[in-house]
């Protein structure tokens, strides 16, 4: 297989792996909140694959997910776009850079997108509808817990991917 | 050959002559034969064997030559029970959508003066942030921001934020940005009704700024006031569950149990026009 059928094998696969995810988060997920929570799945995928695939590839796929989240995720909807594009970046390099493409690091990467990607959503409603810090940093929280439960659901699947059709970072 | 005939001749005919006498004979008196009776009771066995081999090869024969022809019939079969199951599930549906528009025309013949149009809630909130529903109606039917939504009993859903083609977008009454002005029918103490992203979690509201000297307690209704025109009055919000006071001391504030069903709403009611009551 070539390194361009590659690349289009790999991004039809996180394509179909993110339109799996987000139907789930869309349809499901939102039927079974947690403490009033719901999870935020999706961005996980990016993450996952910024971790494995580099600060390029994390960033063009961060991008692209932002901005179908952008028109779901209301009312911070655009600050989405630039929140996946910057996790899928980070991602791929502090992965590659400091921890190693190991479950651990890829687990922390994860984790730490869900933050970032929570406190993008957080901060606006602070400074701007000024809404109770309490209620935000409880729900903030719990999203973020339940978020980061799909990690490890979800890195074996994008590891697969990775090892099938994966390239070797290029940051 | 011969010499056997000439040893057991006389023996054979003597046996010869005895059976066929105890046959004649046994014909003669009994219902049966013994000597058949006795071949037939020794072979019944072998007969019941040879049947069931018969029948098993004839089995793997039907087998052979009818799978296809039953394959078909099951699945014939199959089909027939999946229209059924199908025109089943359309008359628990149509049931309830019969229900649900008697309902509605009692509330219509007491409003007369609203528009409605009926929607199906075909989506919930995706995120934590906020408790909206995607209803199937949008401004291909008249469907418009800002239009109120019900069920079909006059309960408060929410209101139209977002109106597409064929699709629109409701925040509901325990979202945190919905603000829509009430009263409370016992009393007519009159409020805001607001989101709260604590109470929102729980499936609640809250019905702020009413006066300290209001006497509310908990099942109070509360009603929308219409003041201003932007929703119609008298659409039921939902029921008092407790009251405080405010932290200045000046107001007090309710939490509302809403009287609609956020969870469990399939089919819900536009109000497209209505006349403004002063």
């Amino acid at each position: 297989m070539s390194r361009r059928e590659r690349t289009r094998a790999l991004w039809i696969s996180y394509g179909i792996l993110f339109a799996v995810v987000f139907f789930l988060e869309r349809c499901v997920c939102n039927r079974f909140p947690l403490f009033g929570a719901v999870p935020l799945a999706a961005p996980v995928v990016v993450a996952l694959a910024g971790s494995l695939e580099g600060a390029w590839f994390g960033t063009a796929f961060g991008l692209a997910a932002g901005v179908l989240c952008a028109l779901v995720y209301q009312p911070v909807g655009a600050a989405m776009v630039w929140a996946c594009t910057a996790m899928g970046l980070a991602c791929g390099l502090t992965v590659n850079r400091t921890m190693g493409r190991t479950f651990l690091g890829c687990l922390l990467c994860a984790l730490g997108g869900v933050v970032w990607i929570e406190a993008v959503q957080a901060v606006p409603r602070l400074l701007f509808l000024e809404q109770d810090p309490a209620a935000v940093g409880r729900i903030a929280g719990a999203e973020a817990l339940y978020s980061a439960l799909f990690a490890p659901l979800l890195y074996p699947v994008v590891r697969a991917i990775h090892e099938r059709f994966g390239l070797e970072p290029d940051y | 050959m011969k010499d056997f005939f000439r040893k057991n001749g006389i023996v054979l005919l003597i046996a010869a002559l005895v059976l066929t006498g105890v046959i004649s004979i046994g014909s003669a008196v009994m219902p049966v034969n013994p000597l058949t009776n006795l071949l037939g009771i020794l072979a019944t066995p072998f007969r019941a064997a040879a049947t069931a081999v018969v029948s098993w090869g004839e089995g793997v024969y039907r087998y052979a030559t009818e799978y296809e022809a039953l394959q078909e019939r099951v699945a014939e079969l199959e089909r027939e029970l999946a229209e059924t199951e199908a025109a089943n599930r359309e008359a628990a549906s149509a049931l309830e959508e019969n229900e649900r528009l008697r309902d509605l025309l009692e509330l219509r013949q007491r409003r007369r003066d609203f528009v409605f149009e009926s929607a199906a809630v075909t989506g919930r909130t995706s995120t934590s942030w906020e408790a909206t529903l995607t209803i199937s109606k949008g401004s291909a039917h008249g469907v418009a921001e800002g239009d109120s939504v019900i069920t079909e009993t006059g309960a408060l859903v929410g209101v139209v934020d977002e109106a597409g083609l064929n699709w629109s977008t409701v925040t509901t009454i325990i979202d945190p940005d919905i603000s829509v002005g009430a009263t409370v029918f016992r009393t007519a103490d009159s409020g805001i009704l607001e989101g709260d992203l604590t109470l929102m979690t729980q499936g609640a509201c809250r019905l702020s700024y009413l006066s300290a000297q209001a006497e509310l307690v908990s099942g109070d209704e509360v009603l929308t006031s219409g003041t201003g025109g932007l929703y119609p009055s008298g659409l039921v919000i939902g029921y008092i569950e407790g009251v405080y006071t405010d932290p200045s001391g000046l107001e007090q504030y309710a939490v509302l149990r809403p009287a609609a069903d956020l969870d469990a709403l399939a089919q819900v009611f536009v109000i497209k026009d209505f006349e403004i009551i002063e």
